[in-house]
């Protein structure tokens, strides 16, 4: 008879993992709602079964700025809280938990939002909160994570970077290389005839964005970049 | 609180159906493994899709159908629905997590049998609870009124109609008119027909009213001879209100001796004879204050002490279970199929986790 060693059984029991998701609301008394069906304690607080939506929610690695949470509101106990205490800036912290084989549950993934506005449908008695990314961990256009609170001015996923007073480049959502360097684009001099790239560096850039004079001594190549975030 | 059930003369067809589902959770895939090894709740909920038998044109029960659909759509409200088999049911919630004081759950599987409890996950053992057959001990009549008074009389300066139209659940509720200003006017259960009590158990009775008069709940404990032991009455008397149904209870031990428990209500020293109403009268064993109508009403489960605040309580059972439902959306509640003949529209039905 085949028998299994404790992490071989762990691993076996783990494939029927159990998970929710956790909602906190951080008005004056905290709400806080699962997906479980039965309450759950976690972090030495309760938190109550609730009809909940959290398919807008991103929880391996975020990639959008905002999100959504639709509670159920039948009974109204959210909206009373909700009308003396509008729950915009409020941090709303969404918690993924797993339930371990001592019947523990166990946090794994915890990302801090701040509720942007929160509607309420009547038609479906449900509390909508709107969520926006300020206070979370998310991949910043120069590949570089970090609260917005760490990086103050840097732009998010989707967001135009900047340059001088016009235009700007769009950096799509879940792009992965770092953004092109300053430089835009040099058209040739009218007096200078085309020229013939003939495999010779001489020093002079021949590329579109980028283009101008290379790079300066000590100055970071292209290569070089990419190796240090493959490295990171 | 009221408990609204399907009424048991509204039957389903042969056609509908009965299943159970994972409501809840989406899990996204994440670095712990695939969405397909997730379990999404702790429990399987009930969803039904029932067509109705065909409602005669001036029978009740086209009544008692739209009648129900307003009461339970009223606030978004749940209504109960009976499986139309016995069968054997894991997992069924017994009431809504425990709050630290209350003791007796509804069990809803009526005539439970190979019953298995637990209590937020652990198997409770036998000698640390106590099962009741009903959680209603009356008779529907007496609970309701649907046909006559059931088992109260007039007592004192009062008289006594069934009346339909004002209703809190069903089609009909109990008018009371006073006949003499400035004397309470008293309503009471005939011994014959009051319900048996176990010396030492405690049980709460539960009534509700519309009026402009002050009124009371009492529970007589009658001996063997019909003789009142000793009375307890609801410590709060309900001031006068027309707008809106109003609940009283009592709780209280049968006494030593006691044989049979016989509930009084009182309109207090009425201040003129304007007519007021009951609905909804039960006595349930323990401390529940949740009301049925006693033939659609679950078990009760009294445990020896208060489980611990947010511990939830299921059952394993055999038996016939009853199922807390929000109706999915309906555009309509009945076609006509014949002349004289209503048909109700099949509706869909899910059930409640018990919050």
């Amino acid at each position: 008879m085949l028998s299994y060693t404790t992490d071989q059984a762990t691993l076996l029991d783990g494939r029927d993992q159990v998970t929710a998701i956790c909602v906190e609301i951080d008005c004056t008394t905290p709400l806080r709602y699962t997906t479980w069906s039965s309450p759950i304690l976690l972090g030495g607080v309760w938190y109550q079964p609730r009809g909940m939506d959290t398919r807008g929610l991103k929880l391996d690695t975020p990639t959008k700025s905002t999100a959504s949470i639709n509670l159920d509101d039948i009974n109204g106990d959210i909206r009373t809280v909700w009308y003396p205490d509008p729950f915009s800036q409020l941090d709303v912290t969404v918690t993924q938990v797993h339930l371990d084989h001592l019947n523990t549950w166990v946090t794994t993934l915890e990302i801090p939002w701040k509720c942007k506005a929160c509607q309420y449908n009547p038609k479906g008695a449900q509390f909508t909160v709107l969520l926006t990314m300020a206070g979370g961990l998310k991949p910043k256009a120069g590949l570089e994570v970090g609260t917005i609170e760490l990086f103050p001015y840097a732009p998010k996923a989707g967001e135009p970077i900047k340059l001088g007073t016009n235009g700007g480049v769009t950096v799509p959502s879940g792009y992965r290389s770092p953004p092109p360097p300053p430089g835009g684009y040099a058209p040739p001099a009218r007096d200078t005839s085309p020229s013939i790239d003939t495999g010779i560096d001489n020093g002079v850039g021949t590329g579109v964005l980028g283009g101008g004079p290379g790079p300066r001594p000590g100055m970071e190549t292209s290569d070089d970049r990419q190796q240090t975030h493959e490295e990171s | 609180m009221i408990e609204h059930s399907l009424p048991a003369s509204l039957t389903p067809k042969p056609g509908s159906k009965v299943g159970l589902f994972q409501p809840g959770l989406e899990v996204t895939k994440y670095q712990t493994g695939p969405k397909s090894s997730r379990l999404w709740q702790g429990f399987m909920l009930r969803e039904i899709n029932y067509t109705l038998s065909t409602l005669v044109h001036g029978s009740d029960k086209l009544k008692l159908w739209e009648r129900y659909l307003n009461q339970i759509a009223k606030d978004g409200g749940t209504g109960w629905y009976a499986d139309p088999l016995t069968g054997t049911h894991d997992n069924v919630q017994c009431g809504p997590p425990a709050d630290g004081s209350q003791t007796t759950f509804p069990l809803p599987v009526q005539g439970a049998t190979d019953l298995w409890l637990y209590l937020d996950g652990a198997l409770v053992a036998p000698t640390e609870y106590t099962l009741h057959a009903v959680a209603n001990l009356l008779d529907d009549d007496s609970a309701g009124f649907a046909d006559g008074k059931g088992e109260f009389r007039a007592g004192t300066s009062v008289l006594a109609y069934q009346v339909e139209g004002i209703a809190l659940d069903g089609l009909c509720s109990l008018q009371l008119v006073p006949q003499v200003v400035s004397t309470d006017s008293v309503f009471w259960m005939v011994a014959s027909g009051c319900p048996a009590v176990t010396v030492g158990q405690e049980y709460t009775a539960i009534a509700h009213a519309l009026g402009s008069h002050d009124m009371t709940l009492a529970i007589n404990w009658l001996d063997n001879l019909d003789a009142v032991l000793s009375t307890d009455t609801s410590t709060t008397t309900l001031s006068g209100s027309l707008s809106a149904w109003q609940a009283l209870t009592v709780t209280a031990t049968a006494p030593t001796d006691a044989v049979k428990a016989q509930l009084v209500i009182t309109a207090v020293n009425p201040a003129d004879t304007s007519a007021c109403y009951w609905d909804c009268v039960g006595l349930a064993p323990g401390d529940l204050t949740r009301w049925w109508l006693p033939s659609l009403a679950p078990m009760a489960v009294e445990m020896s002490s208060a489980p611990t605040t947010n511990y939830r309580l299921l059952a394993d059972a055999t038996g016939k279970r009853l199922s807390k439902c929000r109706l999915a959306k309906m555009s309509n509640s009945w076609g006509l199929s014949s002349p004289g003949h209503a048909k109700p529209q099949s509706f869909k039905a899910s059930e409640e986790v018990w919050l």
